[in-house]
Parts: C-alpha cells; structure tokens; sequence
C-alpha cells in the first residue's frame, strides 16, 4: 500500500509539469503587461518596457520557464504584481483557507442533504417521497450557480434579510450559509442521484435477493447491504467534487464577495499577474491530483478487488 | 455496515474542519495585529462602513495607480496643497494642507512652501522639509512606475534618474525601491530643504498645473525611516500624517482604518473607517439597503429606480465628475483615418442624450465637448458635437458614402465587461440606423489596452478620468503629438493642436491660457479624433445619520471612495439609533 | 416487499412489459437521470410487441412511452425550432431596441419584456437559443469524444496489460483536469482575432473530457473484472470487440449521466463564459450573457434575469430526461448483468 501511495505521488510530477508548461505558455501569450493593465490607458511606453525588464519578460520563453522551475523546486513562488510586491505563497495561503471553509462547506451541506435523500429515495423508489426528492435535485442539478446565487440572495439577503451576502468573517458562519448552499446544490443534486441510483443498481444484486429471503428488515437491508455496496462512485464524486468545490468556485466567489482561490486567480489573468496567475494554478494543481490520490487509495482500500494493483 | 460508518465519519470530519477552520482564524485574532481576525463593525460603532469594488494593489502612495488606492491613502497621507471645492462650490481650488502658505516666484519657476509646524506622522515623529524633498523625489526615481511624469519639468530631475539608474546597477537586485538615494549623496537639484520648515521647487520652465501636481496622492509625504525599514510591507501598512491610520489591512477582502489622535487639525470624530471589496455595485447596494454599508455606488440602470424609492431618494448624492467617455478613432490607419467627413457623420449620428438617460440611466451627463464641466477653461456655450441626423446623412454623403453606400463594416472595440458594452450596443443601433454598419468587437481589458496602444483598433471605447483639474490633462495628453501611440490613443498628430496646447501651458493669464485650451478644443473637435460621448457622474446613496459627505462631494471624487472629501470632519450623528431602525 | 415487487415489474427478468411503469402513476420524469444501472425492461431479448420489425422502432416505442422522454423531446424541439426559426419568428429585432419602450415588463407585444435598450427578451432569448444549443451540443460531443476513448482504453488497459497506457493517460487526465478551464478560455480569446462562440465551444471541449474520462474507466474497471469479460477474452473474442461490444455498452449507463449532465453543464460553461465576456459576440445574446447584463438589474427589472435563467434550466431538464429516457430505451443490456 505504501509502495502504491509513493508510487501515485511520484506521477503527480509529470501533471504538475504539464500544467505549470501549458499555463506558462498561455500567460505569456496574452496580449497585454501587467504595467498596461495596472497603469490602464495611462501607461507609458516607457513603464510598459521598464515592467517587462523587472519580470524578466525580455528572455526566451523557455529560459523564462526554467528559471520558474527551478524558484518552484524550491518553494519559491515570487511576489505579486497586482499586490505589490507580496509574495505570493502568503497570498495563496490566506486564499486557500476561505476556499478550504468553503468547499467544506459546500460538500458538508451536500452530503447531508444529498445521501440521505437518495437513501430515502431508494427505499421506495417512484413513491412519493422519491419523486419530490428526485424532482428537486434534478432541477438543482440543472440550475446555474450563478443564477441559484442570485436567486438566493434575492430571496435571503434582500426580501428577508435573513443572511448577509458577501464577504467573509472567520468567525462567522452566517457569511457562509449562501455561498456553501449555492456551491454546494449542484454536488448535493448529483450525490442525491448517484446513491439512489447506486443502491437500486446494488438490489437487483443476488446477495440483496438473499439478505431479503433472510427476512431482514428492509432499512437493515438497505444500509447494511445496498448502500455500502454502492459506495464506491460515491466517493469518485465527492472526491472529485470537492478538489473542484475548492478551486472551481470562482462565480459563487465573485457574486457573494469571496476572498478564494478562484477568483484569485480570475483577477490575476485579468491583472497579467504571472507569478500570482501561475502560483494559483500551480496550488489547484496539487490540490487536484492530492484529491484524486485520495480518491484512488480509498477506492483500493474499500474494494479488495482492485486491491491488487 | 462499516462503509456506511465511514461515510458518517467522513462527512464529520468535513463538518468539524469547516467549523475549526473558522475557530482557529477566530482564535488568532488576539495575536494577529491584521488579518482576516477582524469583525466587521456593526452599525453605531462609530466606523463609516465602505464598499470598495476592486482590491488596492498597494497603499505605497508612490505606486498608486487605483481610484480606491487614491481614495484610501487620502485619508492616510497628506500632501503639500489639497484641491478642494471654491466658494462658488462648482469648480476646485488649491487649499492649503500640509503647506500653511506657499507662493509661486521667478515668473512661475520657483515654488516656496512653508510647513505648517508640528504636523506628526502616525509614529510621533514631526515632517520636516526633508521629508517632503525625500517623498518627491521616490516619485521620480527610475522605479516609480509614476504617473506624474510631468515631474520632468523639475530642474534635474531627469539628470537625477539617470545617476540614480547607474547607482541602482550597483545595487543587489530586488530591493532598490527601498534603498536610500539620499545617503548616496543623490538627490534632484530643483527640489531644496533650506531649513526645517522650508520646501523650494526650482522648475525647468513655467508649468501652470504644477501645484495640481503637488495635490495629487502620489505627492504624498512619507517617514523615510518607515518606508526603507517595511518595505514591501510599507505597501499594506503604510505610515503617512492622516487623520486615520491603517489598523488591518487584509488584501482582496477588507481595511480598517482607525482615528490617529495626534493629526494636525484634531482627531477626527469617526472612530475608523471599515472598507470592504464588494466587486458587484448591485450587491454593495443590497448590503447597503440591509445596513451593513453606510455608503453604496449606484449601480449602472438603477438611477431611476432609487429615485422613485421613497426610502432611498432621500439618501441620494449626486455630482459630476471629471471624466469624459469617447469614441476614438484610430488616426494613423483604418477607413476613418483619411477621412474628416465619415468621423464627423459618427458624431453626428450618436444621440447622446438618449444614452445617458435610457441606458446609464442619468448616471451620465451628455458631452458636448473633450472638457467635461469643472474643468477651468469648461466652454458652457460651446456649440460642440450633437445629435442631428440630417447633418449626419450631409456628411456621410461628403464622405463618400451616400446613406452609407459602399461603406464596409467599422470594427468598435470596448472593454467587454464594463458599462461601455451595452454602451456600444445602443451605439451600434444608433449608427446603423443612420446607414453606418458596425461590427462589435469586446475584449477583454488587458488585450483591449495593448490593442488600442499598438493602434491596433480603428474605433474604440474609451473614458478619461481627470487626474487632476486642469485642461491641460486633457488637451495635452490625449491630444499632443508627443503623446502619440501612449496616452494619446488616437495617434492624433495635428499642428494647431500641439501649438494651441502648448501656448496655452505658457500664458501666464489664466483667462487667455482658457482661452486658447477652448480653441485647442474646438480644433480638437472639428478634426473629430474623438466621438465625445458623455461626463460620468458620481452617484452615490449616503446614510441619513453620515454628517458631512453629502454636499462636499467634489468633481474629482469618483466612485465610494471620495478622494474630494475631506473625511476627518465627517461624523455619524447622534440620531443614529433611530435612523437605523428604519 | 412491495418495493421488491415494483424493483421487479420493472426488471427485465419478469418480462413484465416497461409501460408498466407509467401505469403505476409515478412520474418518470423525474427519475429518468436517477435510474442509473437499473436494470431496464428487458425488450431486446423479448421484444415488447409482435408487431415491433426492428429493435430500434422498439427502442422508439419505449421512449414514446416515458412521459419524461416526451416532454423533454418537446421541450428540446421547440427550444431547437425557437432558435432555427429565430429570424423569422422572432417578434422583433435581437440587436435593434424600440425607442420608447426601454425596461418594459412582460404585456401584450412583448410577452417576456424589454431590456435596458428596448430590445424585446423573447426575441433576445430566441436568438441566444442558438448560441447555448450549438455550444453546449457540440463541446459536449468533442468532450464525449475524448472522454471515453481515454476511459475505456485506461481502464482496460489498468486491468488487463501492465498498465502503461493506463498511467499515461491518466496523466493526461489528470493534468487537464488540473488546469483551470478560465485561463484556456482567456488565452484562446486572446490569441483569437474576436470573441465568437467558437471559442466557448473549444475551451469548454478541450476542458470537460476528464470528468467523462475518469468515469468511464471506474466503470470499464468494473465491468472489465467482470466474468464474462474474462470470459470473452478467454475465448479469444478481439479486445476492440470487448471493448466496443461488452464494455462500452455496459459502461454507457453512467457515461450517460455524466454525458446529460455535461450538456447542461456546458450550456452552464457557456453563461459563465458569456458572463466574463468571453464568447460574447455582441451584440448577439446569449442566455449566459442575458443573465450577467441583467445582474445588476435583477432586484427591479426581474424579467431580464429570470426568463433566461429559467430557459437555461428547463433546457438542461430536457436534456436530462432525454438523455435518460434514450438510455432506457436503447440499453439492450440489462444492468444486472454487470457482475
């Protein structure tokens, strides 16, 4: 198992190369300098040149992409343009906490709504429970975030100023409720279908014919038989779902005002911030290949199966 | 069954770190001088609560390139003079500030400031002249990415960038913006310290807009010691003279200021003020409307709406500012390059008056000409650009172009994002109901800007912001040759506005240098590199209970910031309680 | 028992024929997207009427008969006539306002409003009908594309050869799935010469696969341990064989609900997109971009912004219940046959 862990986080070298090239690549091809973004229709072409020498922007693409390299080998992310001169480690580090609280958040609302929901939708499935259930999360998952944000914050924020809607306070969770529910509705949606239709999948299995011929009580049956069989794409979706609640939100964190990592990195392309830019998708880089890591060594070690790889 | 525990435990361990991921913040925030630990102030606190749109990229008043940025270090830092509203309470005028007196010597070359005594910055330490001299020449050091260029014009001040240049080679890279020039025995020649309480500016050649220079943000007066000892942390917790001073500065989500007991005129009444990035103008309004803001921008559309909102039109403020919105045309290259008659027809063809009320909503008033009102030489007679159909088909016909006949698409490129798209919409109907075809081009804003700097754009939407109350930043940088291809975007080259300008910075009579910046105008628009489309206003709701912001907002205050307005008299007032309850 | 007894009227062992299910007074509709792996009415091995030439009039029949199938088929007919029609029937010009009528209210004229320019909603949604169809249906094919050839080529290659192949691909995988889909957008839009569907369509198609690509080769894992794929290549049956015969086929149920999802999930893409201004091509609309110039407006002038978010969402219903419906119709394979 250890040897499979190593070997998995050795693979994830290759991924991180292919994303930080590719971006690298991309960044430097859009039109436009930090200078000239920053100084708006001010700049000079004077400033315009004079930013470029500072960033190194004059050498070939490639030299530019190993010295990058080589600051990432060691840890070194650089400093921020748009934010002067601020590193950009610690940048992403505060980033990183709103998006964690967030996307936590988002998931823990979604599992709690989404697997009991497609459990009792299982359990009698075209009753009446299961059609409402059903019917709700089959328009979540078709509803826009942003639209369900604005939605949201009509109904909560403006007519009964129940929550506020934007920013964000450490302390307080209010700030988070409308953001974690509009984030979170459309995985709670997707986990909601995925556990119903994975439990039905499991009772049409002969161990469930034969738990039942035991006389086994039907709610035993069902989360003691089916559900657990029919665990294992759940946890592909909220794996995956997650490592994108984390840096996929950039929407849900514009509209409600969100100090994340996806806006982060919306406003470092729109402000030609490399180092920021590059720093963002390096971190969601990882992010997503740890989750994905997870996801598989979970997957091994809950079916023994595959447990031979 | 053991999976359907694990699901149980995974789900708890979500829920437990989403909840100590706000406790562990919470709990720092004894220890955290700043940070994301700061509660935002409640209403009747005695902090002015404010929506900022964007994120500051620093507060180091030398960097300054942002309206908010500008806004914020007003109340931080002082400069030598302030622009602040005459007597007539339309135009600007130069006030003191940190200077008690100054005056202006050497037919306009030699400018004397006298320091007002005792004035301390936030460590306790009083400003000498020194500081003054220091803070300057920051601006014109090589790596002041400054927008004051017009600093030039101060005796060796380009002789100073260039030893300071060679001295910064021999420096290790990184740092050199916090390095010490003075120490180096560098320094501007024109800028002198004779004694403790003396600034002398020695200038090339008279320079009209100078004291607008020395008004501005980035002319701010900083502690020497302060700057080389944070460095980049200067940028976020900066130290200046102001009536506040930063307590937490969070980037991308919130400052607070708070009330700095020893400033020069007193403490101020508000105990701080809290800015927030609130990036939508609708939400900053919703959050107003539930009174966590005491402060909101009017969103683009909503004007009408306010207004007839009887709970709201009272709390309305609305002033013009010192801004004009254009059509540009490329002036080098492209089908309206060559041709007078097919811009004049454009400029004819755009009802003004219709785009300001039924698309921004009033949020705009119509231009008529390049100056918007405020602006000293501002014509209130000029004749300028209008709409007129029939002129327009006159002119599209002089243009070769009969009802717009063999007339092949004209590309209008605009920042896809902003105000100026459903802008350009209404223009596109506009021209094409006038027989002129117009392909929509919207780009994204930093392609948008190297594309127009590279003249790569034949139209363009665009609008200037003063930065400062002079004609000169109008008729001069957007409109001299020399500018060509930077600040003048339309690559305009013409003689008689390049003369005009330049007579016009000469005269020393205030009266005949207006005079010839409105011809400079009048040139400007009867060559028509410019399709002038309206002055933005600054509409802004303001809380009953805030006592000294409606009224006092200036023309160079844009947006929630209010750069104009001079906060440290600003106060909530006692009948707050009941106002909030509304 | 009687959820077991409603599980096997429905199961293809019963023979019980599939129009029980509405006969049973629920709403399938709802539960089309849901019904992953559930075994479905087993017409392929019993045809489900003597008059039935050909399974796939068969499979057509089936889907006549799902009532979700047929409202969203209607839903998705229109929505596709709305936009082909659109010149033609829409009731006033998308990009040319009527002065005088700016920020009007659904009446009589214009059933759905004006917006801020005095442009009519209706029409405005009819023409962006086009732009989230075509972008959502077609960067959807191009992920389902390279989404399942990478799926089910790792995941048969994860079981059955060293794996090689597997780690490559999903390398590639996970590297695309790692790379933020904005920034690709940014930089085609950048490079292109302008902003136009196009854009929207590659960025959302080079980004989407991954999802479809991981949950293919979960499932091709699955079913590829399976016996009878054991058995299959025990006999010597081709792997392309295997693979396009036994697998794809069986792996085509949860594919099916990624794939729905995906449609809607591009459409969604494509707001996003729309609403940073990136596949504008103004001033033709977009729902996307309906949406995110109403924004500011939502509060007052609520038809801006709820008429395209509702359009958006019963499309992507439509889609679903579809995309579901066909699944049903068309499985030949009955789910319980996975193991």
């Amino acid at each position: 198992m250890w040897g499979y862990i190593a070997r998995r986080l050795l693979q994830c070298v290759p991924v991180l190369i292919g994303v930080t090239m590719v971006s690298f690549a991309i960044v430097h091809a859009l039109p436009g300098s930090p200078a000239e973004v920053l100084l708006g229709p001010r700049a000079s072409a004077e400033q315009i040149e004079a930013a470029a020498e500072e960033l190194g922007l004059n050498k070939p693409l490639p030299i530019q992409y190993l010295k990058y390299l080589g600051r990432l080998i060691r840890g070194d992310l650089g400093v921020s343009w748009s934010q002067k001169d601020l590193h950009v480690s610690k940048i992403l580090i505060r980033d990183l906490g709103v998006s964690a609280r967030l996307a936590l958040g988002a998931m823990s609302f979604a599992m709690l709504l989404g697997i009991p929901l497609g459990i009792l939708s299982a359990r009698k499935p075209y009753g009446k429970l299961d059609n409402l259930a059903m019917g709700v999360s089959l328009i979540g998952v078709c509803t826009p975030a942003f639209w369900l944000a604005m939605l949201l914050v009509l109904i909560f924020g403006v007519w009964l100023r129940w929550l506020p809607i934007s920013g964000y306070e450490p302390g307080s969770l209010a700030h988070l409720v409308l953001p974690s529910v509009t984030l979170g509705a459309i995985s709670a949606a997707i986990l909601a279908r995925m556990t119903r239709a994975s439990i039905l999948d499991a009772m049409g299995e002969d161990y469930i014919r034969t738990a039942r011929s035991r006389g086994l009580s039907e709610w035993r049956t069902l989360l003691a038989h089916a559900f657990p069989n029919a665990a294992l794409p759940l946890i592909t979706v909220i794996g995956s779902n997650l490592a994108s609640l984390f840096t996929g939100a950039v929407l849900t964190e514009t509209v409600f005002s969100l100090p994340g990592m996806g806006r982060e990195l919306y406003e470092a392309i729109f402000n030609r911030d490399y180092n920021l830019m590059l720093g963002c998708i390096v971190v969601m880089a990882v992010i997503f290949v740890l989750a994905n890591l997870a996801v598989d060594i979970l997957y091994a070690f809950l079916d023994p199966r595959l447990r031979r790889r | 069954m053991s999976r359907l525990w694990f699901f149980v435990a995974l789900w708890l361990c979500m829920a437990a770190s989403f909840l100590c991921l706000g406790r562990s913040k919470a709990a720092g925030t004894a220890a955290g001088a700043a940070g994301l630990e700061i509660q935002a102030p409640g209403p009747g606190e005695g902090f002015l609560r404010v929506p900022i749109n964007a994120n500051p990229p620093t507060l180091d008043p030398t960097f300054v390139v942002t309206v908010v940025a500008d806004g914020i270090d007003r109340r931080i830092f002082n400069t030598l003079v302030r622009h602040s509203p005459d007597e007539s309470g339309r135009s600007l005028a130069i006030k003191p500030d940190l200077a008690e007196s100054f005056e202006c010597s050497d037919g306009g070359r030699l400018y004397t400031f006298r320091l007002r005594p005792g004035v301390k910055f936030h460590t306790g330490r009083e400003v000498v002249a020194r500081d003054v001299k220091w803070s300057l020449e920051r601006l014109i050091f090589p790596d002041g990415y400054e927008r004051l260029f017009e600093l030039d014009r101060i005796l060796g001040a380009q002789e100073f960038r260039e030893a300071a240049r060679k001295w910064r080679a021999s420096l290790p890279p990184g740092d050199s913006v916090y390095a010490d020039w003075s120490a180096a025995g560098l320094g501007v020649e024109g800028i002198r310290a004779p004694d403790k309480r003396t600034v002398e500016i020695e200038l090339r050649e008279p320079f009209a807009p100078f004291l607008s220079l020395m008004a501005l943000t980035p002319a701010a007066v900083l502690p020497k010691e302060e700057v080389l000892r944070r460095k980049s942390d200067f940028g976020r917790f900066p130290i200046g003279t102001g009536p506040f001073r930063v307590a937490a500065h969070e980037p991308n989500s919130h400052i607070l200021l708070e009330r700095f007991d020893g400033y020069f005129e007193g403490p101020a009444r508000l105990k701080g003020i809290f800015y927030r990035v609130v990036k939508e103008n609708s939400v900053a309004l919703q959050e107003y409307r539930a009174g966590r803001f005491d402060l909101s921008p009017v969103p683009m559309g909503m004007l009408r709406e306010i207004k007839s909102d009887p709970s709201l039109s009272g709390e309305l403020s609305e002033t013009s500012g010192l801004s004009t919105a254009y059509l540009g045309f490329n002036m080098e290259s492209g089908p309206a390059a060559g041709n007078v008659h097919l811009r004049r027809a454009m400029a004819f063809a755009v009802d003004r008056e219709y785009l300001c009320s039924a698309i921004l909503d009033g949020a705009a008033v119509p231009a008529k000409g390049v100056l918007p009102p405020g602006i000293p030489a501002y014509d209130p007679e000029l004749k300028g650009q209008r709409y007129d159909p029939d002129a327009a088909r006159r002119e599209l016909e002089a243009a070769g172009f009969p009802e717009g006949k063999g007339l092949p698409p004209l590309r209008l490129y605009y920042r896809a994002d902003g105000e100026g798209r459903l802008v350009c919409h209404a223009i596109q109907m506009q021209l094409r109901r006038a027989g002129i075809a117009v392909d929509l081009r919207p780009l994204e804003w930093g392609t948008f800007l190297a594309r127009t700097r590279r003249g790569e754009c034949p139209i363009f939407r665009l609008a200037w912001v003063a930065d400062y109350p002079h004609p000169h930043n109008f008729l001069h940088t957007l409109f001299h040759s020399l500018l060509a291809g930077e600040t003048n975007r339309t690559r305009t080259r013409d003689p008689d506005i390049d003369r005009l300008a330049d007579a016009a910075l000469q005269e020393t009579d205030p009266a005949k240098s207006a005079e010839l910046y409105r011809a400079a105008e009048r040139r400007v628009l009867e060559l028509a590199p410019w399709v002038v489309l309206y002055h933005g206003k600054t509409n802004l709701l303001i809380k009953r209970y805030v006592r000294g912001i409606r009224g006092r907002v200036t023309p160079l205050d844009v947006d929630t910031v209010l750069p104009g307005v001079d906060f440290h008299k600003v106060e909530m007032s006692p009948d707050f309680a009941c106002a909030v309850d509304r | 028992m009687e959820t077991a007894g409603g599980k096997d009227g429905e199961g293809g062992s019963s023979g019980v024929p599939s129009g029980k299910r509405d006969s049973e007074g629920t709403c399938p509709m709802f539960h089309g997207a849901v019904a992953y792996g559930e075994p479905c009415a087993g017409a392929a091995i019993s045809p489900s009427g003597p008059g039935a030439p050909s399974p796939l009039a068969a499979a057509w029949r089936r889907l006549a008969r799902n009532r979700g199938a047929v409202f969203g088929m209607i839903v998705i007919c229109a929505m596709s006539l709305a936009a082909a029609g659109a010149p033609v029937l829409s009731p006033h010009s998308y990009w040319d306002g009527v002065p005088g009528c700016e920020r009007l209210g659904p009446r009589p004229g214009f059933w759905l409003g004006t917006d801020l320019l005095g442009r009519d909603v209706l029409s405005r949604m009819m023409h962006g009908a086009r732009i989230s169809l075509a972008v959502g249906a077609a960067a959807t094919v191009l992920s389902l594309a390279i989404g399942l050839t990478v799926g089910l080529a790792a995941g048969y290659s994860a079981v059955y050869s060293r794996g090689l192949l597997d780690a490559a691909l999903m390398r590639l995988t996970d590297t695309v799935y790692a790379f933020p889909g904005i920034l690709l957008a940014v930089g085609i839009a950048a490079i292109a010469e302008k902003p136009s569907p196009y854009i929207v369509f590659i960025a959302l198609g080079l980004s989407g696969w991954p999802g479809i690509a991981r949950v293919t080769r979960a499932e091709t894992m699955k079913i590829a341990a399976a016996e009878y794929v054991l058995a299959a290549r025990s006999l010597g049956v081709p792997t392309s064989r295997i693979l396009l015969r036994h697998i794809l086929p069986n792996a085509l149920s949860p594919v099916t609900v990624m794939a729905t999802l995906a449609i809607g999930g591009n459409i969604l893409g494509e707001a996003a997109l729309s609403f940073l201004g990136l596949g504008a091509e103004d001033p033709y609309p977009s729902w996307g971009g309906m949406l995110s110039e109403a924004r500011d407006h939502f509060t007052v002038y609520w038809w801006m912004g709820i008429f395209p978010g509702m359009a958006i969402v019963l499309t992507v219903l439509a889609f679903n219940v579809v995309g579901d419906g066909l699944r049903d119709a068309l499985d030949v394979k009955s789910g319980g046959a996975s193991y």
